[in-house]
């Protein structure tokens, strides 16, 4: 996992506390078994952070390249016979640059404003939804932050359809196939462009059209009229973002679909 | 679906016509990608209300010299005029060739490094409320802004926010999105307002 750049300021703290801890020893020879625990576990921990900084790709690989040197010759040290005043050479280079080179960097990636928009898209849906509709909301976020809108877009409404899909299951297939027999019976639009369909299980469930059932859903949730027209439109927009077309949205046209997805889909249809 | 596309297209191209020479291509796709727009409906920006059942509802085109997209417009509009200044001194203050828009960069008044992380806060709440509606700042930019403004101190930075918790924050916790209080609000809206007259001047 990413270290954030709070977990970044706290293990360069580590390291001036392992830096005052060796200082103390006057360069002499490391025999303190806690003080070596603490060296190998500083070294381990850099190490597993160091991947995971080079995959988001925030900053050079350069900048790691120091520290990872430095703090790799600082963990074979432990196998020798090592003087503190070793230690102290290997971290003085890490501990002068990792603020400028690591903490800074990370925190200019965190702070842009596709991680904001995409940390804000999380931030709409917290408490609202199921731990299924949850791994949908965080890979419309990764989308969003990775400047992939129409996959955010995308996403968005399948968390929309899994709440959907979640609540029929919940209120059973008989009580859907009922109010889609009565959705059927009305005349007029929209519910005249309704397929008539048997439902007995998931699958077959999944095979229906969004569009029937957010129809059904003014049946069994009693939104009215205003709801649906709201989500067929949120449909039709899924739809052209995930067909060729000129529809290029933004950033915070994304976040504004989450605010309406929210709004019409997670406030009104319970888990 | 386009059933008076060829209607649409003759009049697309008679406008054209009257256009500049150099600005012919740009203009014929602005109108035509507007005519596509209108046609699939679905293409609207999702910040944009429906289209019900006879309610044409309008949305004012931006002015041709703003930069705001149309989906924040009718915020920016509002706070310009609730604030008192022209939208083009509000519009100023961010910059819109980054998508989401931003900060542009600023000059902040506060004494020492606690008033000046505390006005970067307001002012990412700001920003937050005129993307979004909501007058709360991100911890993460409240974080990145104090560097670029050189007031982050890293071992105070939510000490420093603390201090202003009780008047213009609901609450301060690390990591966390940090909410204005309705005082938060007000002083918000007045550093908005100074921070545009600095700009124009």
């Amino acid at each position: 996992m990413t270290p954030s750049s709070d977990q970044l300021e706290a293990f360069l703290e580590r390291l001036h506390s392992l830096d005052r801890d060796l200082s103390k020893l006057r360069g002499a020879e490391v025999r303190k078994g806690e003080t070596l625990a603490q060296i190998k576990a500083v070294s381990k921990d850099w190490l597993r952070f160091s991947e995971a900084l080079r995959s988001m790709g925030a900053f050079p690989n350069e900048n790691l390249a120091l520290v990872d040197t430095q703090l790799k010759q600082l963990l074979q040290g432990t196998n020798a016979r090592t003087r503190s005043s070793a230690y102290r050479r290997r971290l003085r280079p890490v501990i002068a640059s990792f603020t400028d080179d690591i903490v800074v960097p990370t925190i200019r990636f965190e702070g842009s404003p596709s991680q904001v928009a995409s940390r804000q898209l999380m931030g709409e849906f917290v408490g609202k939804v199921s731990a299924e509709e949850q791994s949908y909301i965080e890979e419309a976020a990764r989308c969003l932050a990775s400047r992939c809108n129409r996959g955010a877009i995308i996403l968005l409404w399948a968390a929309g359809m899994a709440r959907l899909h979640g609540a029929i299951e919940k209120l059973g297939f008989n009580v859907f196939n009922a109010a889609l027999d009565r959705a059927t019976q009305k005349k007029g639009n929209p519910f005249n462009k309704v397929s008539k369909t048997t439902v007995a299980s998931l699958p077959e469930l999944q095979r229906c059209r969004d569009f029937d059932l957010i129809v059904v859903g003014m049946e069994l949730w009693k939104y009215d009229l205003q709801v649906f027209e709201e989500l067929d439109r949120l449909l039709g927009i899924r739809n052209s973002a995930a067909h060729p077309g000129m529809l290029r949205p933004q950033a915070l046209d994304v976040q504004q679909y989450a605010s309406k997805v929210c709004v019409c889909l997670f406030d009104v249809v319970p888990i | 679906m386009y059933k008076n596309g060829e209607r649409a297209l003759d009049r697309i191209l008679e406008l054209v016509a009257k256009c500049p020479k150099d600005l012919q291509d740009i203009c014929f796709e602005a109108l035509l990608t507007g005519y596509v727009q209108l046609e699939i409906g679905g293409a609207r920006p999702p910040g944009s209300a429906p289209q019900t059942h006879g309610q044409q509802l309008k949305q004012e085109p931006p002015p041709p010299d703003l930069h705001i997209p149309p989906a924040v417009l009718p915020r920016f509009r509002n706070s310009a005029k609730r604030l008192g200044v022209a939208i083009e001194k509000l519009e100023s203050l961010f910059d819109f060739s980054v998508d989401p828009f931003v900060l542009s960069p600023l000059t902040l008044m506060g004494k020492n490094n606690a008033e000046r992380s505390r006005q970067v806060a307001l002012i990412a709440a700001s920003r937050s409320y005129l993307a979004t509606g909501s007058w709360s700042a991100d911890w993460q930019e409240v974080k990145s802004l104090c560097v670029d403004y050189n007031c982050y101190d890293g071992n105070n930075h939510a000490v420093n926010l603390k201090k202003g918790a009780a008047t213009v924050f609901k609450v301060v916790e690390p990591g966390k999105a940090i909410e204005l209080s309705t005082d938060g609000i007000k002083e918000a809206e007045k550093l908005l307002k100074s921070l545009t007259e600095e700009n124009a001047k």
